[in-house]
């Protein structure tokens, strides 16, 4: 019997995808060594101790430049008791729990391990979903947490911010030892192979993205055992987005990549450069799920 | 979850552990004895599906508990708390029987391919104070749970706790002791 929770498509995307990333990332750290001075180096573990500063302190950063308060169980008792029952069904330790007090409805996880996990909902989030959607919403955030995807993003991403570096610094600082024929013409290697692999690694970072987001779709939809509430969660926050003032659209927008659905209405990006899969095509993964399930 | 399937996303739910709730057919003696607890009915709660199958396995098990409890005189009803979740709610005063109609509800659904949405078994007490105990499906561990209006007894609870540490396999880490707030036993 096919189970009907699998999708080995999906998997096959998500492993050809960091597959891709991964030659991407041998190819360019080849090039660096070759023809990298110190002073590569130098960045290179410079940034390295940002991303893991800015990954272990992830809860308390996104928590804070979000304004997420969090929340106990006497304040929020039937959030708590929905995650604690969803969290004892998937086997996990329990989150904290945040309300972030804003129009917008969202949700977003965060944390650098399962164990320092953040699940922060919107207080209009709340108030717009029902109990079924709301578990279903958490449900996703909690798949998020499972799949460690704060983990795998970071790190697939960490090599792509490197290159990116490189060449903001390269034009704005020239190359350095420019007297040296070899040396500048080493640094025009290192720029330009920066460029391509900065380009072609933040589509395959999007895409991974993209993909993980299904299969938090496809997780929520595992623990809750009903895709359709998901679906019609999205269908709800979607229609409330469209309706929500630009201000706050804009004022979220540097958080897109931990949101539930990201504060841009669709048209205004192409869907290759977006970090969240299109609402239609996620209620469509679901309903397929949903049929599935009766076999 | 192995590295893989971390890597990909595969959000497997654990499968459920039910052989060691029938520890709690032994402790039920000291719980008598000891502390002076009576049963005052159980119940398993777990997470429908929407599929016909699971309304088959539905169907099943209410055909099961009609069979078996006109044998061993139990009580049964089936209903929905707000959370949607489904609870079969038993009440026998033979012990045994309620611990195993219990193990027979987890394994018809089992079965059926839906172990994983079991989400535990509830065995409620009456002494000085109601006492739940509560049994983790997927960690096999069972832990108390006095509720006192909208507060835990916590004292009460760590006391239980050292008492049956000997008899039933108790939870470990606290933060697992998930409160189940209006028990519909």
């Amino acid at each position: 019997m096919k189970k009907w929770y699998s999708d080995y498509g999906l998997q096959a995307r998500m492993l050809l995808t960091m597959f891709l990333l991964a030659v991407l990332y041998l190819v360019f750290l080849a090039v660096i060594l070759t023809f990298g001075g110190s002073w590569t180096y130098i960045l290179i573990v410079f940034m390295m101790l940002m991303l893991f500063a800015q990954f272990f302190f992830s809860d308390k950063l996104v928590l804070w430049s979000t304004g997420g308060r969090v929340v106990t169980e006497q304040e929020e008792p039937r959030l708590h008791e929905t995650v604690s029952r969803l969290c004892a069904i998937a086997d996990l330790p329990k989150p904290q729990i945040a309300i972030v007090d804003s129009n917008v409805p969202n949700a977003f996880a965060t944390g650098r391990s399962q164990g320092s996990a953040v699940v922060a909902v919107t207080t209009s989030l709340k108030q717009k979903l029902s109990q079924p959607e709301l578990e279903a919403v958490l449900a996703h955030e909690l798949s998020h947490v499972k799949n460690r995807d704060m983990l795998v993003i970071t790190i697939a991403s960490f090599l792509s911010t490197v290159a990116a570096l490189l060449v903001r610094n390269m034009l704005f600082f020239g190359t350095g030892n420019r007297d040296d024929r070899k040396g500048a013409s080493s640094a025009i290697i290192i720029f330009v192979v920066s460029i391509v692999v900065w380009i072609i690694s933040f589509l395959l970072i999007r895409a991974l993205s993209r993909y993980r987001e299904f299969a938090a779709d496809r997780g929520s939809a595992i623990i809750t055992g009903q895709p359709s509430h998901l679906a019609s969660a999205l269908m709800t926050i979607s229609g409330a987005m469209e309706r929500v003032p630009s201000r706050d659209l804009r004022e979220v927008e540097g958080m897109n990549a931990f949101f539930i659905i990201p504060a841009i209405s669709g048209d205004s990006i192409m869907s290759l450069l977006s970090t969240h899969p299109s609402v239609e095509a996620r209620i469509r993964a679901l309903t397929e799920m949903e049929r599935r399930m009766e076999f | 979850m192995g590295f893989l399937d971390t890597l990909l996303g595969k959000g497997k739910l654990p499968k459920p552990k039910p052989d060691k709730l029938f520890a709690m057919s032994t402790a039920y003696i000291t719980l008598s004895s000891n502390l002076g607890l009576s049963s005052l009915g159980a119940g398993i709660c777990f997470k429908p599906l929407e599929a016909s199958r699971f309304q088959n396995a539905e169907l099943e098990i209410n055909q099961l508990l009609q069979q078996s409890c006109k044998e061993t005189n139990t009580l049964f009803k089936m209903s929905k708390d707000s959370y949607g979740y489904l609870w079969v709610i038993l009440n026998d005063p033979d012990f045994e029987d309620l611990v195993s109609t219990i193990y027979m509800v987890s394994e018809t659904l089992a079965d059926h391919n839906f172990g994983e949405q079991l989400l535990c078994a509830v065995f409620k007490f009456k002494g000085e104070k109601d006492v739940f105990w509560i049994y983790n499906f997927k960690q096999g561990k069972y832990y108390p749970f006095v509720p006192i209006g909208k507060q835990r007894d916590s004292s009460y609870e760590f006391r239980l706790r050292s008492i049956m540490e000997k008899e039933l396999p108790i939870e470990k880490e606290t933060e697992r002791w998930y409160p189940l707030w209006d028990i519909p036993i």
